[in-house]
């Protein structure tokens, strides 16, 4: 992704107005001119003045961030390709956790992001497997936390 | 401390928990890519199912670890692990090229613990007296207090000043989702039941911290640098460090002192008081030419530099609670999260977890030295782990924790969401610290501001009638005044010239 600061400032702007808009219809304190829009519309112009100087102010380019804890950045297709892969498994996860259940979906999940970074087929389901079971452990049999278990509930325990 | 304090330090369940940490947080650290805050974020689901003792101690064992391990992957193959060791890591790898990784490493390593102790000493020693005339603040204070702790994130970020306020107005509007303080009107809910608790505060972070991370370690390149291969004897290395530490121990004096002190500025990291040290110490060397050609001098500042900042974060949190950096936001998070409000009425009301934070501190900081040695003598292995192993598994562990915490989906949809927006604000330049410390401080904000104005009927002019008040206020609106005019400078500078670089980070390094 390039840093585009014209479009990430007009963005900004536009939220920002937004979120001005719908505070605006907030009530307000007895007594008081503001109330519980008052903060929401510090944020929403605080935005709009910040996009503002960060899309339309004197341009300059921007030097990489020196705090990089990654390699440099690969471009290409496929690696703008990759997080967007990623955050399509994320957005299924969601909507599979509760139907499939916990244990489906999160060997779905896992089996998924590891042919993302490149592992192969057996390596990601040798993978997933184990991980599910020890993810299971810990947090459904150790923790108590109340995974769903949608398609296996016949199997549940 | 007292003992009953010390036998809870000591109880099996905490040692065990703070070893546990020690090697999750060294392991974590060094991995190029997985950073200390996200450490910390994928460790919060388990904090929240723990004693909040014990609870504190897992998140300072971990923190002090990870900054430390930092160096590993940052020596070895250039690539920091945490951004806390970026300011020094071309002397680091440079030294490692020459064949010396495994002595600069305990250098680093032995600065680090140095650094830890000096850091949890200079908090033990200010953060009562400071308490002592906080006790006495109202929410006019706190409120000012807090509007100066996110100013101060805004003032030590690395990006441009209109980026950096940007993202902390992104947090403040986070924080304002929900049920509102005041009257209880439903904000930017849409309907959503789930959202009129607000934001759930450990999925936002998992989104910020992990999720992101993953994005971007997906988006960078698959071939990496290789480690270095070549490795001194055990004891040769450790006779080496030993003999550095001695020449350079004024160093590491003055650098600990410093980084405690920088990192308890409300929103100056770790990060921050390794680059500031280093600088510093460029400046009053005998040797200012031979820094970032590989020379040790810098590592022993900025390595002791960085562990004792961790320290120094906690002086704010405690006392105002009002965070130091982001990890300290996300372990204020926590403790509200356990129904305790940091403040300067923790000392008085908890001493056992003041003391437990001290002694976690310096228990973690010792344990740090056998597993720093561990990682150090396994180092060129546990760099070479790859990320298409590694990364399923953090995917997994940020998204279950973050179900976790709520037990339904709409974390999932917090996480994603917020993964996607922290993305983005790194991919343009946008610091993520403000935004966090907008997310816990908007709510601390909001709710004295409101209450102020209740008990003062609208006037404005009382948040300028007590003394604490006026000076509190007085120097927030000063720093305001400050930050405006670096903002029109950097923007006149800009203008000038429009290639040069504009980075505040870029002026403290060089």
């Amino acid at each position: 992704m390039s840093r585009n600061d014209r479009l990430s400032g007009c963005l900004l702007v536009l939220f920002g107005a937004l979120v001005l808009w719908r505070a605006s219809t907030f009530p307000t304190l007895a007594g008081l001119e503001y109330g519980p829009g008052l903060f929401p519309a510090i944020a929403a112009i605080g935005l709009m003045v910040c996009g503002a100087a960060i899309g339309f102010g004197p341009r300059g380019r921007q030097p990489a961030q020196s705090t990089s804890t990654l390699p440099a950045r690969q471009s290409g297709r496929w690696a703008a390709a990759r997080p967007l892969a990623l955050l399509a498994v994320v957005f299924g996860y969601g909507l599979l956790l509760d139907p499939l259940g916990f244990h489906v979906a999160s060997f779905l999940a896992v089996f998924a992001t590891g042919r993302v970074f490149g592992l192969r087929v057996t390596g990601a389901a040798l993978l997933a497997l184990p991980l599910v079971i020890g993810v299971h452990l810990l947090f459904y049999s150790l923790l108590r936390v109340p995974l769903p278990w949608g398609l296996l509930t016949p199997l549940a325990w | 401390m007292s003992a009953s304090t010390l036998a809870a330090l000591f109880s099996p369940a905490s040692l065990a928990v703070i070893a546990a940490c020690t090697l999750y947080g060294t392991f974590i650290g060094a991995m190029p890519g997985l950073t200390a805050t996200m450490a910390v974020a994928l460790l919060v689901p388990f904090t929240y199912f723990m004693d909040p003792l014990i609870a504190i101690s897992a998140i300072v064992a971990t923190t002090t670890t990870a900054i430390f391990a930092g160096d590993v992957p940052g020596t070895l193959m250039r690539i920091p692990g945490t951004p806390a060791s970026a300011a020094y890591v071309e002397d680091a790898h440079r030294l490692s090229r020459a064949g010396r990784t495994r002595s600069t490493l305990m250098v680093s390593l032995f600065a680090a613990c140095i650094g830890g102790l000096v850091g949890v000493a200079l908090l033990a020693l200010i953060a009562p007296q400071l308490a002592r005339i906080a006790i006495q603040f109202s929410s006019f204070e706190t409120f000012w207090l807090a509007c100066l702790g996110l100013s101060c994130a805004v003032l030590t970020s690395n990006g441009s000043v209109a980026k950096s306020f940007a993202s902390l107005f992104i947090g403040l509007f986070i924080a304002t989702i929900g049920i509102d303080v005041a009257v209880g009107h439903p904000r930017f809910t849409f309907g959503y039941y789930e959202l009129f608790d607000g934001i759930s505060f450990i999925p936002a972070i998992i989104g910020l911290f992990a999720l992101s991370e993953i994005l971007r370690s997906a988006q960078a390149r698959r071939g990496e640098q290789p480690a270095s291969a070549a490795q001194e004897p055990f004891a040769r290395a450790l006779r080496e460090a030993g003999r550095t530490l001695r020449r350079f121990k004024r160093n590491i004096a003055r650098s600990s002192v410093l980084g405690t002190l920088i990192g308890a500025l409300p929103g100056a990291g770790a990060d921050i008081a390794a680059w500031i040290c280093y600088a510093v110490s460029r400046r009053f060397s005998r040797h200012p030419e031979r820094y970032g050609t590989g020379y040790i001098e810098g590592v022993t500042d900025g390595g002791s530099a960085n562990n004792a900042a961790i320290g120094g974060a906690w002086t704010p949190a405690l006392v105002f609670g009002i965070p130091g950096d982001s990890v300290t936001a996300i372990a204020i998070g926590i403790l509200l999260l356990n129904g305790m409000s940091p403040g300067p009425q923790i000392f008085t009301d908890s001493p056992e977890l003041v003391h437990t934070l001290y002694g976690a501190f310096a228990l973690s900081n010792l344990a740090m030295i056998p597993a720093g040695l561990l990682v150090i003598m396994i180092s060129s292995q546990v760099v070479r782990i790859p990320r298409r192993v590694l990364m399923p598994i953090v995917l997994l562990f940020s998204l279950v924790g973050a179900y976790a915490i709520t037990n339904s989906v709409m974390a999932i949809w917090t996480v994603l969401a917020l993964g996607i927006l922290g993305y983005a604000m790194e991919a343009n330049g946008f610091p993520l610290a403000p935004a966090i410390l907008g997310i816990v401080l908007g709510e601390i904000v909001e709710e004295n501001f409101m209450t102020s104005m209740m008990k003062a009927q609208g006037d404005l002019l009382a948040f300028f009638e007590r003394p604490w008040a006026t000076a509190l206020g007085v120097l927030t609106l000063l720093l305001w005044a400050l930050l405006l005019t670096r903002g029109i400078h950097e923007s006149v500078r800009r203008r000038r010239h429009p290639d040069s670089s504009t980075t505040s980070q870029t002026d403290t390094a060089s």
